[in-house]
């Protein structure tokens, strides 16, 4: 058995942490590895990936409204004052 | 030197409170539209999260996480209430896609992209729109879990903090909340046209 090659299936089962740097280092290694020598599994990655980023991108996308500061003001001087 | 603002540097806590939620004031409403679905539910959310918070000021230490801090009253505050208004706890369906849903989906389609984006293709038909409603499909305690994953990028532990949950919980309500996101994405986008059959 090579020490610390990991199967596709074994690496697949790593990739949502993987993704999200939560592996520990060794383990983290040991899927970089596997995604250099299996150009599959580097596809999956890289689309798992960049759907990811993808969605980031269009979720933060939102501004809250103008006047939503001044409301909060109001209604923290109405609590002083209660 | 230190830049964070202190009590003391204000005439009252009102303005304190106010200087610390003001910078974060659009992830916050960011987070809580996410959470809510409709801007309106949103910025009662806010609102009513910033009024327990500065009930609670006192609380907070000065020059420590305000963000993450604000954002666990806001995120409790929304499940609090959405388990309240549910008669029974609500069941998450196991009916979910299986891995790599998305990934096999464009595959079987021929919509991979080359280079370095694969999912290019496929994430251009895909709007914001399509997104938050995917994100609706989620069951509650799913959607908090991944509304601050996606929009804080927020390490699970972060999450784990904020939620008062242990870290395994998490990751497994994101990974199952991926699959149930990467199937909703997929059925909306066809029932939409996005995607043809």
């Amino acid at each position: 058995m090579l020490l610390g090659f990991l199967f596709c299936k074994e690496a697949l089962e790593r990739l949502d942490d993987y993704l999200d740097r939560e592996l520990s280092p060794q383990e983290q290694q040991r899927v970089a590895t596997h995604l250099k020598i299996c150009a599959h599994c580097a596809q999956m990655y890289k689309f798992e990936r960049g759907l990811i980023e993808d969605i980031r991108t269009k979720v933060v996308q939102v501004q809250a409204p103008p006047e939503l500061m001044n409301q909060i003001s109001l209604s923290l001087s109405t609590l002083d004052e209660a | 030197m230190n830049s964070e603002p202190t009590t003391s540097q204000f005439s009252s806590p009102q303005d304190a409170f106010e200087a610390e939620l003001q910078p974060i004031l659009d992830k916050a409403y960011a987070v809580a539209y996410r959470l809510a679905g409709n801007r309106d539910d949103a910025q009662d959310l806010v609102q009513d999260a910033a009024i327990q918070a500065f009930r609670a000021f006192n609380s907070y230490q000065s020059g420590t996480n305000f963000k993450a801090w604000f954002t666990r009253i806001l995120v409790n505050r929304f499940l609090n209430v959405k388990r309240a208004a549910e008669r029974r706890p609500q069941t998450v369906s196991i009916d979910e896609a299986e891995d790599f849903f998305l990934y096999q989906q464009a595959k079987n389609r021929k919509m991979l992209s080359r280079g370095s984006d694969p999912a290019a293709a496929l994430t251009a038909k895909i709007d914001r729109e399509l997104i938050a409603d995917a994100l609706l499909d989620l069951p509650i305690e799913f959607r908090a879990v991944a509304t601050l994953y996606l929009i804080e990028d927020y390490s699970y532990e972060e999450i784990a903090r904020i939620l008062d949950v242990p870290i395994g919980t998490v990751r497994s309500r994101l990974h199952r909340g991926r699959k149930i996101l990467q199937k909703s994405l997929w059925n909306l986008a066809r029932e939409r046209g996005v995607i043809s059959d």
